[in-house]
Order: C-alpha cells, then structure tokens, then sequence
C-alpha cells in the first residue's frame, strides 16, 4: 500500500479518535454537578452570606471600639487594671491598627483570562499559595504587620481556596490583590526581589502575563484585625 | 474501503484515544502536584456558614465583656479575662491543649510546610509550632537559605520536621488526610518522604 494513503487514513483516523476521547471525557456545563438553577440558587445563598459577614464584621470593629472606650474610662479611675499589658497583648497579636513604611504589591490574573470562565488555566490565576508565599516572604524578612484587600493576616490567619475562589481569615477576596506591609522597605523590597524565593510568581509573571507590582510607601496604613479570635482549645500554663 | 483500509482506520483511532488518555492522565498527575485544593461546590457554602457562627459567636462574646466593663464590680474579671485570651495567642505565654502531631522525616521545602500549617489554620487550629519554635507574629514566616535549608525565627530547621498542633486534633487529622488533601499532595510531591501523624491528648508550649 502506498506510504501516501496509509497517512491519508491514520491522520483523520486519529483526530476521529482524539475528538471521540474528548467528547466522551468533557462534561457539559449542564450536566456538571449542579443544574442551572440550583446554581443561581447556591450564588444567591453564597451572597446572603458575604451580607452577612460584612455586618457581622464590622459589628466586631463596633464593639471591640466600645470595649476599648470602656477600658479607657475605667483606666482613669484605677491603673491597677493591667490596661498597659492589655494594649501591649492586643499590638502583638494584630487589634490594633499599625501604620508606618513599608510596601505594597499589586497581583492580578492574566488579563486574557476570566475566573468565571468553564475552563481556565490555573498558571493564568493568581492563586491561594502565591498570596501565602507572598506573604510568609515578607513575614520572614521581618514586615510589622500585613494585609491583603484589607484582611489583616495574623499568626492564625489562614489564606486558602475553593475553587478559584480564595478566603482569607475565611472571608471572599476577588482579584485585584492589593498586599500592603509595614516594616524595612529596603529590606522587604529586596527579598521580593529574589526570584529564587517566590520561584512560580515570577515564572507566572514571565510566562502567563498575570500582573506583579511592587511600590515602595513612606506612610501605609494596616487595618486591624476584623475575624473572630479562637482559645477553645489553649490553656495557659500558670 | 478495503478490509486493511479499515484495520487502518480503527488503528488510528485507538491511536487517538490512546494519546488524548495519556494527555489526560499526564494533567491529572500535574493536578495531585498543585498546592491549592481542587473546587468542591458545596464546600464555598460550608466554610462560609461556620465563619458566620464563628463570627456571632465572637460578637456573643464581646457584647458579654462591653456589658461586664460597664459594671464596675464585674470590670476586673472582664479585663483579666480578655487578657488571658490574647496571652494564649500571643506566643509569648507558655500554653497547653489537645491537637496532634505531624512528623515529616525526610526532604520538604519550605512552601509545604507553609502549606501544612496553612491547612492546620484552615481547620481551626490555635496554637502551632515547628521543631518546638511557635509560630506568632514576632517569630515571622517560614525563610529558605540558598542552600535549601529551612529558617525559622533566626533558627535553622532539620528533618525530622515536628508539627504540633493545639486544637481540634481528629477534625485537623481527618481534613489533612482527606484523600486529595494536604498529605497526598506531599506524598506526590515528595515520594520518599514520611509523614506520621499521632493524635495528642496533652501538647505543651513553652
């Protein structure tokens, strides 16, 4: 048989067979895990509770400014109440608002790609695990205090995903992602720097187009801590 | 057609089949290896509706010392008790609780680490340390030395790496080891490392 004819049935006989693979292995998006409607109904649930959040949030910001003025009162009627450590406590562990030098670093998908969209390439994405690695880089190089969309991170901040949704202290951030640190400028800058330290944001950078921009600040401003504060499980050692 | 150009044509298109398997199976291995978890529609909902408790609880709370502060035989013990609260946060008072343990024995680097206490996190755990160094605001994030080895807080990490969690130790241990989570991922990752997990009645941190 001729070379010429063998190629003329394998190729189409072979796209038949990649087509085939490919129709018989993609699920439709109606015939994905959750018919249409009930993904209306899931988004309209899901924004019932991002309402929620961001009033019970700032009730928290609420009471924690009544809590203080109270302490404050009583202050001036006794300095016996340990008021002093208490403030010192509440610096330490991110109540309180921090302000000084530092950085700020703007990250965003690719511009060519949606979140939204059905099939979408993580490399094009910022992800949960570039916003950690981000952060614990300027944790290590010595930043006061960090934020993200102005989510105060702290010790027991968890910054994680679901999906191309990512949470952080369990709260909805969407992209732009806007990472402000106080500290050493010059210091958090030039680990930033390092490529070698944040390995995949850079080649992301390079290879995808996501955006990555650093901005040195004289003044920046990080909010405090708005979450819940869990000792369910911690007991003190006298 | 002739009965060999048909044989031909059946060929290529298991030939094709075969190809788009093997590319599938090739983005599926690349999936294990990613350090984010995969989307579980149900899970937005899940984790959205425990942080709303988690929230009220929190609020149930503060309205509780606001009220206390406002009654000045009640003040003191409403001080003293948010004080001892942040204490336990702040890493700088030895504490103790329930939680479990993760020994990893063997190579990892320091984004998995940070991945695994992440998780830890994400699960509610309270208090973590790493070869005995807490992790706190003061102690910082996890650094990489340009020969690869792990820092924290001035100290340089060597396996075995010893995570001690206090916290909820079976929810943290079942939602590490949930198949596709955290320790799978390691485990493809690093082949030959060893992860062993115990569950502790008694953690302490000095």
């Amino acid at each position: 048989m001729k070379k010429g004819l063998i190629y003329s049935l394998l190729l189409p006989g072979i796209l038949i067979g990649i087509f085939l693979a490919f129709h018989f292995g993609t699920a439709s998006p109606l015939g994905g895990p959750l018919p249409s409607d009930e993904v209306e109904s899931r988004d309209a649930l899901i924004k019932d509770f991002l309402d929620e959040q961001g009033y019970l949030q700032s009730k928290i910001v609420s009471l924690r400014n009544e809590i203080e003025s109270a302490q404050g009162e009583i202050s001036i009627q006794s300095e016996e109440y340990g008021l002093s450590v208490l403030e010192k406590l509440k610096e330490d562990i991110g109540l309180t608002e921090k302000r000084g030098t530092g950085l700020s670093i703007l990250l965003d998908d690719s511009p060519s790609v949606s979140r939204d969209a059905l099939e979408v390439s993580d490399h094009e994405l910022i992800q949960a695990s570039d916003l950690r690695d981000v952060v614990n880089l300027l944790r290590a190089a010595g930043a006061e205090a960090i934020s993200v969309n102005s989510q105060r991170v702290i010790a027991t901040t968890p910054i994680s995903s679901v999906g191309t949704t990512i949470l952080i202290n369990n709260v909805y951030i969407t992209p732009p992602f806007n990472i402000n640190a106080v500290g050493d400028k010059d210091v958090l800058l030039q680990r930033v720097l390092n490529k070698e330290l944040l390995p995949s944001l850079y080649e992301k950078g390079i290879k995808n187009n996501i955006i990555f921009e650093i901005a040195l600040k004289d003044m920046i401003t990080i909010p405090v801590y708005n979450g819940d504060i869990k000792a369910n499980y911690l007991n003190l050692i006298n | 057609m002739s009965e060999r150009k048909i044989y031909i044509l059946i060929v290529a298109i298991i030939l094709g089949v075969f190809i788009t398997t093997q590319i599938r199976s090739f983005l599926s291995i690349n999936d294990l290896l990613v350090r984010d978890t995969q989307s579980n529609p149900f899970q937005e909902i899940q984790i959205l509706r425990h942080n709303n408790e988690d929230l009220t609880s929190e609020i149930k709370d503060l309205e509780t010392s606001l009220d206390k502060l406002q009654d000045q035989n009640q003040a003191l013990g409403a001080i003293e008790k948010e004080i001892n609260k942040y204490k336990k946060m702040s890493g700088d008072y030895g504490v103790y609780g329930p939680g479990m343990s993760i020994t990893i024995e063997g190579n990892i680097s320091t984004e998995w680490l940070v991945d695994i206490v992440n998780e830890a996190l994400n699960v509610g755990a309270e208090a973590i340390t790493i070869n005995g160094i807490r992790t706190t605001n003061k102690t910082g994030g996890l650094d990489t030395l340009p020969q690869g080895q792990i820092l924290l807080n001035g100290s340089i990490l060597n396996s075995p790496y010893l995570v001690e969690v206090i916290g909820d130790g079976e929810l943290i241990e079942s939602a590490l080891d949930l198949p596709g989570g955290i320790f799978d991922r390691i485990q493809n990752a690093f082949p030959e490392t060893k992860l062993v997990v115990v569950g502790k009645d008694f953690i302490q941190m000095d």
